[in-house]
């Protein structure tokens, strides 16, 4: 901790950044994301287990509009979700300092994208065992039943776009499921319009998670709904050999073609 | 009773198989009623959201088809629209809608009685499968609930 801490002072008083984004203390034991500006506040930055936002999302959000360069703690699911961007063109590299946490939440140093790249490689792949049999069990089930489940599961969703708001990925300035003309998805937090809303969801992310499970971190009724997503990772991973979050220089998933993809389901 | 008869959206690009069904209409090929033809510019434009859409207004079964793979107007994007469709599949499969219902095809403008083939047999299909109770409750009933 006192390492990131002397690696954001020192940027910030050197003026190689104009701000940090980091961790302070929170109420209650927790803590919360901090924007720091000036080297003096660096104290009250801190780095500890409960430390597990996803904090590349703030790259997106105004905060850092008006900033030309941020430097941003980041555990490897934010170094993922930072190169993604990249190769979305949404993040610059020389606007973007990467203060890297290992695995084991040790600092190592600060990273180019190159370095980025590397150390994401190293990260572990793949789906946790434990959500590859929630899988497994959903996709056992008979279809009638599949679809109760997902419909009853986003019964009690309460369409407050949490999920949208937490994932470093969801950056449109205005979402399909807020065009009202044509209205694509219904506006209240019924089944159906909450099925919509998630179909849509996860279609969108499909090829583009990185597997950080913010949005059911951040859902207020528990909804499995990275589920879907990992789902998709799994699948986009196995038939296209293509995963987010590796490669500045990453074409998503269904932004590109192979002449020789599958098509034993097209008459 | 009358026997049930599905009501079918085809979604189709312009180019292809737009012709295509035009040229089962001029070779005087009779086809099954039930199909809705909607045109598109491509089946690049084809989002699946319009898929899920048909269903909750009603439609039994989807047909989406497009011009053969490397006869793409567009030159690509019926490759783009066919990884959309394996993803696409793979979700509704997950989720439990059935993936029965969405047949892709690639029809060309020559293929005017492959055209009738595929919407008859699909209509075939359909009527087995019964109306497609399971959506279009959770698009009406459930919303006034």
């Amino acid at each position: 901790m006192e390492e990131i801490k002397k690696i954001a002072k020192q940027l910030l008083s050197e003026n190689k950044v104009q701000m940090v984004i980091g961790f302070e203390k929170g109420t209650a034991n927790k803590v919360r994301p901090a924007f720091f500006t000036k080297p003096d506040d660096v104290e009250k930055l801190i780095y500890n287990e409960a430390c597990i936002h996803n904090l590349a999302l703030y790259l997106k959000k105004d905060i850092c509009h008006h900033v030309s360069n941020v430097a941003i703690v980041a555990n490897p699911n934010v170094v993922r979700s930072i190169i993604q961007l990249a190769s979305e063109n949404q993040v610059k590299e020389e606007k973007v300092t990467i203060i890297g946490i290992s695995f084991e939440g040790k600092s190592i140093g600060i990273l180019d994208f190159k370095a980025a790249e590397e150390f994401a490689k190293t990260q572990p792949k793949g789906l946790k065992p434990e959500d590859r049999a929630f899988i497994e069990k959903v996709q056992a089930m008979p279809m009638e039943e599949r679809f109760n489940y997902w419909v009853e599961t986003f019964s009690t969703c309460v369409k407050c776009y949490a999920c949208r708001a937490s994932c470093p990925m969801c950056y449109c300035g205005k979402c399909n499921v807020e065009t009202n003309n044509p209205q694509w998805i219904p506006v209240a937090s019924h089944k159906y319009g909450n099925l919509e809303w998630h179909i849509m969801r996860a279609m969108h992310l499909a090829g583009r998670c990185i597997n950080c499970g913010e949005c059911t971190r951040a859902c207020p009724v528990d909804i499995p709904l990275n589920m879907l997503s990992y789902m998709l990772t799994d699948f986009v991973m196995d038939e296209f050999h293509a995963e987010a979050g590796l490669s500045a220089t990453y074409a998503p998933a269904l932004s590109s073609y192979t002449n020789i993809d599958k098509e034993n389901f097209i008459k | 009773m009358s026997e049930f008869e599905p009501k079918i959206v085809a979604f189709v690009c312009n180019w292809c198989t737009y012709a295509g069904a035009d040229l089962t209409g001029t070779s005087r090929i009779k086809y099954s009623s039930n199909v809705r033809i909607v045109r598109f510019p491509c089946t690049g434009r084809i989002d699946y959201m319009l898929l899920t859409k048909a269903f909750a207004g009603g439609a039994d079964g989807i047909i989406v088809s497009g011009c053969h793979p490397n006869d793409c107007h567009y030159t690509s994007g019926n490759f783009y629209a066919r990884r959309r469709w394996m993803v696409f599949r793979r979700l509704c499969d997950f989720m439990g809608i059935d993936t029965r219902r969405i047949i892709f095809s690639w029809v060309s403008a020559a293929e005017g009685a492959k055209w009738a083939q595929i919407v008859n047999s699909a209509n075939e299909e359909f009527k087995k499968l019964g109306p497609y109770e399971n959506y279009h409750k959770l698009s009406t009933q459930e919303i006034f609930e």
